[in-house]
């Protein structure tokens, strides 16, 4: 259940809504001294004291579905090719978190929501750079490197 | 440096049009009055222009600028709104232009886009 704010929920209910929700995006490794941020807008915005440049990208929120991990999808543009060298150096960008926060530029400091998961399965084209963004499935790796079962090891049952 | 539009250019009161775009988010529903909300919190303006850039001497300096200082049409380069005359940052869609000239005289048929 998400906790917005009663001046979101209107923005969120309204016919005719008077401002947009922008999207935050923070994208922290550890080799990155400062965290990448960027905000899907046309100009920078300054939220609590940090300001994320403005840049054109394409998020699709998390769902909520039973008996499936929530996901995002972020999508960036890959003109430039400045996001593909920091791939290849970062080996696809393994251990990246992706901090996603959603606001209303009416009031940049009060955060609607806030998401923090990891950066997974990119997919880097000539013109875009495409990620899922969720939680690393902990819960449904194996835990040990074999697994004796009556199929495998018959002998032991 | 930020590259600037040369100053023998002149933006023509003829075929001068604009279309500012918030990226507006429709959603059509069977019945009752359609949802809309902004995307963006500034415009993106998308405007028809016509250049005069005057001799040929200006127009194969302006063929240079267009080379070597928006490389081939793709950077941003300053430009004063003919209407508000503020400076904004522009460029032209998809690097393109059309020369013509009716005599001595040559014109560009461009789209140029700015924000707000």
């Amino acid at each position: 259940m998400r906790n917005y704010t009663d001046n979101a929920k209107e923005n969120l209910l309204a016919v005719s809504a008077d401002e947009p929700f922008l999207i935050l995006l923070e994208i922290m490794h550890p080799d990155l001294e400062v965290p990448i941020r960027i905000v899907n807008d046309v100009e920078a915005v300054i939220s609590r004291d940090q300001e994320f440049i403005g840049m054109p990208f394409n998020v699709t929120l998390p769902d909520d579905i039973r008996s499936q991990i929530p996901y995002a999808v972020l999508e960036v543009d890959n003109i430039g090719r400045e996001l593909t060298t920091w791939l290849e150096y970062s080996r696809g960008g393994q251990h990246a978190k992706c901090r996603l926060m959603q606001i209303l530029k009416s009031d940049p400091d009060q955060v609607e929501l806030d998401i923090t998961m990891d950066l997974t399965e990119m997919v880097i084209t000539n013109s875009t750079v495409k990620a899922k963004i969720g939680f690393v499935n902990v819960l449904g790796q194996s835990a040990v490197t074999t697994t004796f079962t009556p199929r495998s090891a018959p002998g032991l049952w | 440096m930020k590259a600037k539009l040369p100053d023998y250019v002149d933006v023509l009161l003829e075929g001068y049009a604009e279309s500012p775009n918030y990226d507006v988010l429709r959603s059509e529903m069977d019945n009752s009055v359609a949802k809309q909300r902004p995307r963006r919190t500034l415009p993106i303006v998308e405007r028809q222009v016509k250049l005069m850039v005057g001799n040929t001497q200006n127009k194969l300096a302006f063929d240079q600028w267009f080379k070597s200082d928006i490389h081939g049409g793709s950077n941003f380069f300053e430009f004063v709104d003919p209407i508000d005359k503020q400076t904004k940052m522009a460029r032209f869609v998809g690097g393109t232009i059309k020369w013509s000239t009716p005599g001595s005289v040559w014109f560009i048929d461009a789209e140029l886009e700015t924000v707000g």
